[in-house]
Formats: C-alpha cells, sequence, structure tokens
C-alpha cells in the first residue's frame, strides 16, 4: 500500500500557486499535515481525494495515477472535508445510507457498518432526528462516520477536531490510533497537539511547499538546545518580542516565563528546556518565513 | 450621515459580490441579446412593438422607447429572479448571522439589499441603454442619435421598475412562505396578471385612445399613448390596436412588413415624471414593509421545535471522551461494488423526503383523475396540472451538491458520473412517470398513441430540463422559471411549439414530441458536460 506524491502543483487565478512542486510518499500510518493557515493543506487533501485536479505532477496509488483514473482510488477512500454540509431533512441514519450507496456498498453490510458507526461517534441515540437540527460537533461527528463507511484504506481527514469539544477531540484522536495500522491516515490540522497525540510521522507545509516530513522525534531532535525558558520583567516584553520567536508566555510572582526559540541563548540568564512538537513546528515555519522574506 | 454610510456598505458589498460572479456576465450577455432581439429588421419575420399594421421609424425616440417597454417587461420578470437571491445568500454564506448580531436595524438591511438590488438591474438597463445606441445605428433608419430622446424613457420607464422588482425581491426573501420556490411562482403569476391587466385590453384597439394612467406600474401607457396617437394622425384606417412582446409570422410565406410612420417621442409633463418617481419611492418603502416579517436569520425557533418534537431521549449514554473499544466489523470481501440499485433508492428518498401528506393526496389525485376523466380533460387540464404539481421535487435535481455542500462528499466517490447522475435522472424521471401516470395509462388504454408517445417524451424533457439547468446554474430556481414559462405558454396557453406534453393537436401534428425528444438527449448531454466540469475531468 503506498500513495506517491510526485511533484504535485496547484495554481490558482491570478497564477497564484497553491501548492507547488510538492512530492512525499507515505505508507501505511498517520502522517500528520501541519502548517498554518493558506498554507495549501486543503488544497493537498482535495488533490488526494480527487476533488480537485493538480496543475502539475502525479499522485499514484500503488502504481494507479489517480489523477488520470480516481476510480481506481476512490473505492478504498474515505474523505472529511475541512468544510461539509449535510441535507437537513434526513437523519443520520438516512444520510449515512446514502452515502454508503453513492460508495458502492451493499445494502446489508452498509446496515450493519452504520450501527457501529453511530455508536462509535456517539450519535446512536440521535440516529432518527433530522440533521437540520444537529449542532456543529454532531454534524463533524457524521462526517468522521461517513468518512469511515467503506472501511477505507486511505484515510483523509482535514481539521477534523474543528467545531469538537476536548473529550470528543481526544475520543476521536483515539479512535485514529486504532485505525491507522493497515491503511494510510492523512490528518491535516493546525493543531499541533492533535498530530503530537497520532502522528507517526508528520510533514510541515508553508507557502505550499514542503518544508520537512520526519518522525515527531526527529524533528524534535532538530530543535533540541535551541529552546529557552526566560525570566523577564513585563515591561521588557514588547522588546524581547520584536527580537525573539516565542513559542510561551507564563505570568508567575517572579517576572514573566518566556518560551523562546532561538539557534543560540538568548540571553545568559536563560536556560535550555527540552523541546516540544509546537517550538519544532514553530520554528520551522519562522525559518520558511524568514527564508521567503515574509 | 453614519447610516447613510452604512447602508452604502451594505449595497456596495453586496454589488460587488455579485457583479463578480461570472453568473454576470451571462446575465450582461444574453442582455445584449435579448436588446438586440428588441429591434428587429424590417424582414426578421417577427415584431416586438406594433400598432396594427404600423410601427415608427426607427428614430432614437422610438428606439428608447421601444427598448424601455420591452426592457421593462422582460426585465421585470427575469431581474426579479436575477436579484432574488441577496439574503438567501447571507444566509447560507453565514454572513447573515454576523450581521443579525451587528448594531445594524432590519430595516437598514434590508433597505441595503434593496439597494444592491437596484444597483445590480440599473447595470443591466445600462447595457440596454448601449445597446440602444448602437440599434439606431444598426438598423441605419435614423442616423441621428438624439441621447435625451434615447435614454430617457429608459431612465423613467425601465428604472423605476426595476426599484419596485428590487423591492419586491427583498419583500419576497424576507416572507418565510415566499423566500424559496413557492415564491418564484406566486411572482410569475402576479407578473404575468399584471402584464395581461395593461396589454391584454389594448390588444385588439376599439378605436379609441389609449390614457396614460396613473397605476401603471411598467409605465408602458406612457409611449403607448403617444404612439396611438401619432399613428392615427399619419394612418387615418388606424384602429387603434397595439402588440407589445414577441409575435411571430409562422404563416405568411414572405414575412408582413409593417408600414412606418414619425412619431418624436414621449412628452414628458410633470405629472408623468410625478407618477414615475412616485412608483420608485414606493419601492424603497418595500423594504421597511418588509422588517416586518424578516426575522433576523434566526433559525434557533424552528430548529429547537425540531428538536423537541424529536427528541425524547438524551444524546446519548456514552459518556464523552471514555474509552470504548471500537467495534467495526471489517467490511467482507466485495462489499463494496457498485449497488447502483441503492443509490437510486437514495436519490429517490431525497427527493421525495420532506413530501407531507397533502402533497401526495392531491398527486394521487391527479393521477386518479387523469385515469377516470374524459380524454379530453385529462389532455387539456389534467395532465398541465399533473406535471406542474412536482415542481419542487424537480428543481432541487442537479443542485442539492451545492446548496447543501456535500459536493466533496458525493465527488469523492466512486464513478459519480456513471452512478450518482443517472440515479439522480432515473429518480426524477420516476417522479414524472408516477405523477403523470393517470393520463399514460388512459391515452394507451383509449388507444391514442400520438398522445401517449407525446405522453413518454415528456416523462423524458422533464427530469433531463431539471438536471440540466441545475447542474449548469447551481440553483433551482432556473428551472422553476424556465420550466413554468414554458408550461404556462406550452401547454397551458396551447401554444404548440412549446407543447412539450402533447396536448395540443397541433403540437403532435408538428412532430414536437420528436423535437423535445431530441431536446432531451441534447439537455442530457449538457448534464453529463456540467457534471464533468464539476469534477474537473
Amino acid at each position: 500500500m503506498k500513495l506517491t506524491i510526485d511533484q504535485v502543483g496547484k495554481r490558482y487565478k491570478g497564477n497564484h500557486w497553491g501548492l507547488k512542486d510538492f512530492s512525499l510518499a507515505l505508507a501505511p500510518g498517520v502522517l500528520g499535515l501541519l502548517g498554518p493557515n493558506g498554507a495549501g493543506k486543503s488544497t493537498l487533501m482535495r488533490i488526494l481525494a480527487t476533488v480537485t485536479r493538480p496543475t502539475s505532477g502525479k499522485v499514484s496509488w500503488n502504481e494507479t495515477d489517480i489523477v488520470r483514473r480516481p476510480d481506481e482510488l476512490r473505492r478504498l477512500l474515505g474523505y472529511l472535508p475541512q468544510d461539509f454540509g449535510v441535507y437537513p431533512n434526513l437523519n443520520a441514519v438516512e444520510f449515512l445510507e446514502y452515502l454508503s450507496a453513492a460508495k458502492g456498498l451493499d445494502s446489508a453490510s452498509a446496515r450493519r457498518r452504520i450501527d457501529e458507526l453511530l455508536l462509535l461517534v456517539n450519535l446512536a441515540d440521535v440516529r432518527k432526528r433530522p440533521l437540520g437540527s444537529f449542532s456543529g460537533g454532531m454534524k463533524q461527528r457524521l462526517g468522521i462516520a461517513q468518512a469511515l463507511l467503506n472501511d477505507p484504506k486511505l484515510l483523509i481527514v482535514d481539521e477534523p477536531t474543528a467545531g469538537l469539544d476536548p473529550e470528543e477531540r481526544v475520543r476521536f484522536r483515539n479512535l485514529l490510533s486504532e485505525l491507522s495500522g493497515e491503511r494510510i491516515v492523512i490528518l491535516s490540522t493546525h493543531i499541533v497537539s492533535d498530530v503530537e497525540a497520532t502522528a507517526t510521522q508528520i510533514a510541515l507545509i508553508s507557502h505550499g511547499r514542503l518544508l520537512t516530513c520526519s518522525s515527531p522525534e526527529k524533528l524534535l531532535q532538530a530543535v533540541e538546545g535551541k529552546v529557552w525558558e526566560w525570566i523577564i520583567p513585563s515591561e521588557n516584553l514588547p522588546d524581547v518580542k520584536q527580537k525573539h520567536l516565542i513559542s510561551g508566555t507564563i505570568r508567575r510572582s517572579d517576572g514573566l516565563h518566556l518560551r523562546v526559540v532561538a539557534e543560540s541563548s538568548p540571553a545568559s540568564e536563560a536556560q535550555p528546556v527540552s523541546p516540544t512538537l509546537e517550538d519544532a513546528y514553530l520554528y520551522f515555519i519562522s525559518k520558511s518565513r524568514t527564508e521567503n522574506g515574509h | 450621515m453614519k447610516t447613510f454610510h452604512l447602508l452604502y456598505h451594505l449595497a456596495r458589498a453586496d454589488f460587488l459580490e455579485r457583479i463578480r460572479r461570472h453568473s454576470f456576465l451571462v446575465t450582461v450577455a444574453f442582455t445584449i441579446y435579448l436588446s438586440y432581439t428588441f429591434l428587429p429588421a424590417a424582414d426578421a419575420g417577427y415584431k416586438t412593438v406594433a400598432l396594427g399594421n404600423y410601427r415608427g421609424i426607427y428614430n432614437s425616440a422610438w428606439v428608447g422607447s421601444a427598448m424601455a417597454m420591452m426592457g421593462v417587461v422582460f426585465l421585470s420578470l427575469i431581474g426579479f429572479y436575477l436579484v432574488k437571491n441577496a439574503v438567501v445568500r447571507d444566509e447560507q454564506t453565514g454572513v447573515g448571522q454576523i450581521l443579525a448580531s451587528a448594531p445594524l436595524s432590519s430595516r437598514l438591511y434590508l433597505l441595503g439589499k434593496t439597494l444592491s438590488n437596484f444597483a445590480v438591474l440599473s447595470s443591466v438597463v445600462l447595457v440596454l441603454a448601449l445597446v440602444s445606441i448602437l440599434m439606431q445605428l444598426l438598423r441605419g433608419e435614423d442616423y441621428q442619435v438624439n441621447l435625451s430622446k434615447l435614454l430617457a424613457p429608459l431612465l423613467l420607464i425601465s428604472l423605476p421598475v426595476m426599484a419596485v422588482v428590487s423591492g419586491l425581491a427583498a419583500l419576497f426573501e424576507s416572507v418565510r412562505f415566499l423566500k424559496g420556490g413557492f415564491g418564484n411562482v406566486v411572482y410569475y403569476f402576479f407578473w404575468n396578471g399584471l402584464i395581461a391587466s395593461i396589454l391584454i385590453p389594448r390588444a385588439k384597439g376599439d378605436g379609441g385612445m389609449v390614457q396614460t394612467v396613473f397605476y401603471d406600474l411598467f409605465g408602458i401607457t406612457i409611449p403607448i399613448a403617444s404612439m396611438m396617437a401619432a399613428a392615427k394622425t399619419a394612418f387615418p384606417d388606424y384602429v387603434g390596436s397595439f402588440r407589445l412582446g414577441y409575435s411571430f409570422d409562422l404563416d405568411a410565406e414572405k414575412p408582413a412588413e409593417l408600414a412606418t410612420f414619425r412619431w418624436e417621442g414621449i412628452d414628458w409633463t410633470p405629472e408623468i415624471i410625478l407618477s414615475r418617481l412616485a412608483w420608485a419611492g414606493l419601492a424603497f418603502g418595500l423594504p421597511l414593509f418588509a422588517s416586518l416579517f424578516f426575522n433576523r436569520f434566526d433559525s434557533f425557533k424552528k430548529e429547537l421545535k425540531g428538536t423537541l418534537e424529536k427528541e425524547t431521549k438524551p444524546e446519548s449514554e456514552i459518556k464523552p471522551g471514555s474509552t470504548i473499544p471500537i467495534l467495526l466489523t471489517p467490511l467482507p470481501a466485495g462489499a463494496v461494488g457498485s449497488n447502483w440499485v441503492s443509490l437510486f433508492k437514495g436519490e429517490l428518498r431525497l427527493m421525495a423526503k420532506g413530501v407531507r401528506w397533502w402533497w401526495l393526496a392531491v398527486a394521487g389525485g391527479l393521477i386518479a383523475a387523469g385515469l377516470l376523466a374524459p380524454l379530453n380533460v385529462v389532455r387539456m387540464v389534467l395532465l398541465p396540472a399533473a406535471w406542474i404539481w412536482p415542481l419542487f421535487l424537480w428543481s432541487p435535481m442537479g443542485t442539492k451538491e451545492t446548496c447543501y455542500r456535500t459536493d466533496q462528499l458525493l465527488f469523492s466517490t466512486p464513478f459519480p458520473l456513471k452512478r450518482q447522475l443517472p440515479a439522480l435522472w432515473a429518480a426524477g424521471f420516476i417522479v414524472t412517470l408516477l405523477t403523470g401516470a393517470g393520463a399514460g395509462a388512459h391515452f394507451l388504454l383509449a388507444g391514442d398513441p400520438g398522445g401517449f408517445w407525446a405522453w413518454l417524451v415528456g416523462v423524458l424533457f422533464i427530469p433531463s430540463l431539471a438536471l440540466t439547468l441545475g447542474v449548469w446554474s447551481g440553483s433551482g430556481k432556473l428551472f422553476e422559471v424556465i420550466y413554468l414559462m414554458i408550461w404556462y405558454v406550452g401547454p397551458v396557453n396551447k401554444f404548440p411549439f412549446l407543447d412539450f406534453m402533447g396536448v395540443t393537436p397541433q403540437a403532435i401534428a408538428s412532430d414536437m414530441p420528436l423535437i423535445f425528444l431530441l431536446i432531451s438527449a441534447i439537455l442530457l448531454v449538457l448534464a453529463v458536460a456540467g457534471r464533468k466540469k464539476q469534477l474537473q475531468i
């Protein structure tokens, strides 16, 4: 099972490239796709979900070009878009039955699967309620259920935890980790903690380009010795902010405890600390912005 | 001052959003084409503005008034449907929620929307004005362009009508039951009644002159009265008839040309100008009235009602965040295949969802009556009735994926073009077949192969039209309007060339079923092409 993204680019109106020269090879596991808003994550997701055609490059699923033959992948695909709607007059069961028919599932398998999925996403008791009365979080959970209808080999979830409360978010993370065994899961988000909990590989993307892709451990190693805790008086904060990349601030009685990401110690009194994934993310994004002159 | 500033930005943002859409370019192109047809050449084979066998020379006065009259007749209908989406769009995009929470009164909001509607329709009138100048030169009967005579009718006749249409659109969008397709139908008949009340009494002529009437919203009695007086002077045998709208010389081998006379235009008296300004003033009073019905994007009550009715149990017994075993049974091999029948059933269910018992009772009654009533009644009354009843079941065809934003979910399923699109069409076909089943069976049992053949073509034509217009426009509105017009002019008013269900013997004799069969095939090809475009294949 292999998904290969080769030099993929997507050009929008006004010669703006949403994605450019993007290459990546994926094997079973959870890939966390991290990047700031507008980095090109959703464009990549849509291309991989066969909803958008790339302007250049090739995407292959087990050597099949899915740009030319998208239906080869669609049978095995589960996709939760960032922004999707539901039919307000249908209930959860009817909506999932409709989508399982669209995915080509036989009726008996679909019925059993829908029962299990509604239980899994905690919607079993509202299965007969019209979707028009669902809250944002409930719709999102229904979206997760529909993505799993056909037991997908490639699961693409774009900002899946948006609108979920903290407890539901934890449930979903657990679910993703459990599902990732024999399939490729691509999780796009800008919430670092979601990726931290589930991803086996992390790809950082900014301005439509891949910055790096490696395991969480390797990303952390890359910023080892570059994260510092520094206590400063509150009034110095504006100055420090201008000069350094700050990944955290805590106000204490002895002053502001800053978490600074820097190649070298920002001050003699600053102490090195263990980096987190959030520090690594900020380091790479900031570095890319500096290199691109943003 | 602050209010004007707010109003300006409300209208401006909405106006810019609309004119930057591709559909506005299509509207402009269509307006140019339509305007071109408003002023036919002498040997064109059709007429638009005629006083019996006479018309004015195409000078600035005549061109301006003819364009203004034809413009108001068409733009008052098409324009309404064009702009009746300003509030709905805010609802769909969620912008409405933001505006509702802002210190902005409903009156001001609706006035802003009316102004934006008016700005869009005025742009269309501007296009009409520019084409008018070109058309006068193109027809070349009088090369002297008098801008005041050419443009005054467009300013004083067309613009007040556009203002009223803008206000009516805001009103219809504010009243819950007029917001959707039902409102579109209501407006169509309202427009029809209004046009008929002005034009029909003047179509045949009684030898007398038409008086300018204050209550004439369209303002078309203003030029008509003046034109008639000039025609009577030029041609004493003129009996006072008047026609406005397309009339074709269908039977003539050589089109009959109209004799011409010189008309120097409207005498814009203060009374006439005042009447036009009064209509414009009334137009901007409509949003104030509409604000009485406007729910300010508050759908809470509706949702709450649904929730209370349906939910009797707590949401879930499983506590969020709890660790539960994942009990997903692996799918057996071969579980994912084609299963087209289930998809077809799903599309049919989606189409029929929300249908109430009384709707089914009427549909059932029409089927039974179609089977039992005399054949002539079935043909003339019951079949047209049976095939207008499901209008709102057909109109979402091809649009619901975009309207409800399920497109990404559906278009990433296997073979959406080969499976989902045919399933959708088939669901529409079945609805058409069932609702017309009484008449169809009656034709067959009565041994009327011509009637059955035309009926069958109708069954194919309606879902094809709905699907194609839905896929290409992304909204059910276009189908509702076009279908309603074809249905009203063709089967109801017995115009054989638009009679797609064969209720008139002339339609069957003229092989119209064959033509509509061909049109249905073309429509289906276009539907596939449109969906391919959506799928980016």
